[in-house]
């Protein structure tokens, strides 16, 4: 029963802590204010400073933190005030304060600052008992904490929250709160916050009953706050909640040890009275409890002696309640009536709910006239609290859920971001397979283009080639020719002309002397003879000097080849041309690619023209060369049908030359194709064919 | 006084009668000299089987090129002079003509053995004359380009065969490698062989068949 007076203590403890470490965290920004304000705030700290006076300073300092032009150091010295709680007495005036803090700080967007000035409200809301509204600042703040990744603070916002939410018997919110403190501090690894953290468990399910698993958090706090430094009393604190965990379990013996183990702490008596005098009540109540009575009534008494010189109300509510209990166990009804009536207006006096309700029960067994009045009293503050309590939690889950709606969003709008980016980047990917794809597509189809082209001028290379061999033969069987008709003429020289000499010389060597008529006749017929060598030397001369000046074109010659060689002998082949002309002078890629535009032609007209005759005739001038080639064939509607391989091979081999060329067909009327190619200008660059 | 009967075989008639004019106006120490006139193959062949029954010739002269380039005839002088070694081997045979190349002079000098040959453009009296005196006593008469080649020829240690001096000869014509295969009667790439083993054997590095002929001809093998 005494349980509530604990979880005050335990409460305060916290709190302070909470000061303290807070304190302790932002000494070195106090310090900073070298300024007048740090002055004032020691001024006022002074004890014989007057009510009036301490309020003048805070009004001149909160002046001056307003007058302050750079944004900065307002929001900073609003804060710092904000913060000095001590300082700022005055309600309305912190409000103030707080409210600049927040939106200096948002206007300078500096989280930190924002979040503890949201700490300092919910803190102090938290004084002036405004829960709700306490436990949405600190929300507030734990938001912003989070957000910025400060774990260690927003572990303390989980812990305050946890606290108020405890208060408010919202024991399982409470529970899963402390328990994300637990993990802020863990990492952070604070053994004093972990230590409250824990406690603040053991007293959540030494309210609900779990004994034992109260028991071993309050084993945890112990470990943790024996590795903190600063124990100080906190452990005979946590002594006394064990003990009072094993007497609600109804475990006397071993609460009893608890609570002597307190009370024989060193220095306790002097150093914290109350938490002595509170360890005192709860022995003498365990002891009645396990109806060990001897010396009970003298605890009690030292209790609450104490408990009066410290004027603490609540516990004092506590002690006469069990100093009843006793008295009624010793069936001393009167006293224990005295008692009951004490407590009960402690207890109204302390605010204190739980000990009105258990009171009222007392009192409405032990004066039984009065009983109803109790009864009555009883249900309708229960009843009060049951609604208070109902709608605290209410409006707490209301908080949570806009908080978690909140975050909620935050996550929602976080999924649809990334659900945007991931379209997006589907959408690159796609844009950026297309563009591969069409960029491939692209590369092949150029490729392949380059690839037909170099083929194509592989087989019209290997066709120059052809045709060079074509006209070197042709050249070959010239010069063979030429050698045999030399051959000749040196014969005929040799054993014609040299034969006769010799016998002209023979003549008239033999015949030098003689001068007989015969002699002279026979001389006379040698010099007939020289005259005919003479006759013979001219001709052969002649026949020199033509074959000398006689054009031999191989390829005109190689024309004729070509149209001769046709294995077709039902088709006669013409082939005109005037042989003055100088016909070989024509540039090497007209001659080749007229020869083969003629062999194209030449084939298609006996494959299908089903011709009986093709005819041939070359005529030029000074700068056109032209071709005319026409057969009798069946010919062929020149505007029906796509143009054939034969014609775009025509069509190519001309725009090489630069030329023209003009297909003259109808059905039935045979074919005549004319080429009309540039003699000077000069010949396209990009074809390598001369021979 | 002794008479040297001369038989004169040449298609040109002038040749022949100016040989005959020269030869009996020539005055020689103790013979007088006959000259007979043949112009044409068949009429010497027939004089020569004649003369075989009756008196021989003392000496025969022969010229090699005893048709017209145009008749196509493939006799020549050389076959007469064969018909003589058989007919008549007592009379001595002088071949007459123009032909100065090693390989037709050492052809000749291979099937007929003549007693003497003189090129027709070295021929004048006094080698006329000279000529029937050597012969007549028993000694072979060159002229000067005709006993040049012999002796080229003679100095080489080098030995072909006659299909290698065919190969070189008409290479030396102008003929084509693969023309001479069936002329010679054998396969192309045996005269490809053959051309190789020459050019090695006249020393010829990497030299065209010009090269081969030119070496062949300052051997003595053409």
């Amino acid at each position: 029963m005494n349980k509530y007076n604990i979880s005050i203590l335990v409460l305060i403890i916290i709190c302070t802590s909470c000061i303290r470490t807070k304190s302790s965290s932002e000494t070195s920004t106090a310090t900073f204010e070298n300024d007048s304000i740090s002055i004032w705030v020691t001024e006022s700290q002074k004890p014989n400073t007057s009510q009036e006076e301490k309020l003048k300073l805070q009004l001149k300092a909160f002046d001056f933190a307003d007058n302050l032009s750079n944004d900065s150091l307002k929001a900073n010295k609003f804060s710092s005030l904000s913060y000095s709680q001590n300082f700022i007495t005055d309600s309305s005036l912190f409000r103030k304060i707080n409210n600049r803090a927040i939106s200096t700080n948002k206007k300078i967007n500096d989280s930190s600052a924002l979040g503890n000035a949201y700490w300092d409200l919910g803190y102090f809301l938290k004084k002036k008992f405004v829960k709700d509204s306490a436990f949405y600042y600190y929300s507030e703040a734990l938001e912003i904490f989070d957000d910025i990744g400060d774990t260690s603070n927003s572990g303390e916002m989980y812990l305050h929250m946890a606290s108020i939410q405890m208060e408010i018997k919202d024991y399982t919110a409470s529970e899963a709160n402390t328990i994300k403190a637990i993990e802020n501090f863990k990492i952070t690894n604070n053994n004093v916050r972990l230590y409250r953290c824990y406690n603040l468990l053991g007293i959540l399910l030494e309210d609900i009953s779990e004994f034992e698993k109260s028991l071993s958090y309050y084993n945890e706090a112990l470990y943790y706050l024996r590795k903190s430094e600063n124990i100080q009393f906190g452990e005979a604190s946590i002594i006394n909640n064990i003990g009072i965990v094993y007497r609600n379990s109804k475990q006397y013996t071993k609460a009893i040890e608890n609570f002597e183990k307190v009370i024989n702490t060193s220095n306790l008596f002097v150093k914290n009275p109350s938490l002595y005098a509170k360890a005192l009540s709860n022995l003498a109540t365990t002891k009645l409890y396990n109806k060990d009575t001897f010396g009970i009534h003298s605890l009690f008494t030292k209790s609450i002696d104490i408990k009066q010189k410290e004027n603490d109300i609540a516990s004092l509510a506590s002690s006469y309640y069990s100093l009843s209990e006793y008295n009624i166990y010793k069936k001393d009804s009167i006293s224990a009536l005295n008692n009951a009536i004490k407590a009960l207006d402690l207890s109204l006096e302390s605010n204190n709910n739980e000990r009105l309700l258990v009171t009222y029960i007392l009192l409405a067994n032990l004066d039984k006239e009065k009983a109803p009045y109790y009864f009555q009293k009883y249900t309708k503050l229960n009843d009060s609290l049951q609604r208070e309590d109902r709608k605290q939690q209410n409006k707490f889950a209301r908080i949570r859920f806009e908080t978690d709606e909140f975050i909620a969003e935050n996550i929602e709008l976080e999924s649809e971001k990334e659900i945007l980016s991931k379209q997006k980047q589907i959408w690159i990917g796609i844009a950026t397979g297309f563009f591969l794809l069409g960029l491939s597509i692209y590369i092949i189809i150029n490729q392949r283009a380059k690839n037909q082209k170099l083929r194509f001028d592989q087989q019209q290379q290997a066709n120059n080639q052809e045709i060079f061999n074509l006209m070197l033969t042709q050249k070959q069987k010239v010069d063979e020719v030429k050698r045999l008709e030399q051959k000749r003429i040196s014969e005929e020289l040799h054993d014609g002309v040299l034969g006769k000499m010799l016998g002209a010389r023979m003549i008239l060597t033999g015949l030098n002397k003689r001068t007989t008529d015969e002699a002279i006749h026979e001389k006379s017929k040698a010099l007939g003879s020289l005259q005919e060598i003479e006759n013979e030397i001219r001709s052969i001369s002649h026949e020199l000097s033509h074959s000398a000046y006689q054009n031999i074109n191989n390829f005109t010659d190689s024309v004729e080849t070509l149209l001769a060689n046709n294995k077709n002998v039902n088709i006669k082949t013409i082939f005109h041309f005037n042989e003055d002309e100088n016909w070989d002078s024509l540039a090497g890629d007209i001659k080749i690619n007229v020869y083969r535009i003629i062999q194209e032609t030449f084939q298609n007209a006996i494959k299908h023209s089903k011709c009986t005759y093709f005819e041939v005739t070359f005529y030029r001038n000074d700068d056109q060369f032209n071709v005319i080639m026409s057969d009798n064939g069946i010919g062929y509607n020149i505007n029906k049908g796509k143009k054939g391989i034969g014609i775009r091979n025509i069509t190519s081999r001309i725009n090489k030359l630069n030329g023209t060329f003009h297909i003259d067909s109808s059905e039935g009327q045979g074919t005549t194709i004319s080429l009309n190619i540039p003699i000077n200008i000069d010949i396209k660059k990009n074809t390598n064919n001369n021979t | 006084m002794n008479t040297v009967r001369i038989l004169a075989v040449d298609d040109h008639e002038m040749t022949a009668l100016g040989y005959k004019y020269i030869l009996e106006d020539s005055e020689f120490a103790d013979f007088n000299v006959k000259v007979e006139i043949a112009t044409s193959f068949e009429k010497g062949k027939t004089k020569i089987e004649t003369s075989k029954r009756a008196v021989p010739y003392d000496i025969i002269l022969l010229d090699i090129q005893l048709f017209s380039p145009e008749s196509k005839d493939p006799r020549t002088g050389i076959d007469l002079g064969i018909v003589a070694r058989n007919e008549v081997p007592n009379s001595k045979v002088v071949f007459m003509s123009s032909y100065s190349d090693n390989y037709r002079i050492n052809n000749i000098f291979k099937t007929v053995n003549p007693d003497g040959y003189m090129v027709k453009s070295e021929i004048d009296e006094m080698s006329l004359k000279t000529m029937v005196e050597t012969i007549v006593n028993e000694s072979p008469y060159y002229t000067a380009s005709a006993l040049s080649a012999i002796r080229r020829r003679m100095s080489t240690n080098i030995v072909i065969d006659e299909q290698d001096q065919k190969i070189l000869y008409h290479l030396s014509q102008g003929i084509h490698t693969r023309d001479i295969a069936p002329l010679i009667g054998s396969a192309n790439t045996t005269v490809e062989a053959r051309k190789r083993q020459l050019k090695a054997l006249f020393d010829v590095k990497n030299g065209n068949d010009l090269a081969l002929i030119n070496e062949a001809k300052t051997r003595g093998f053409l």
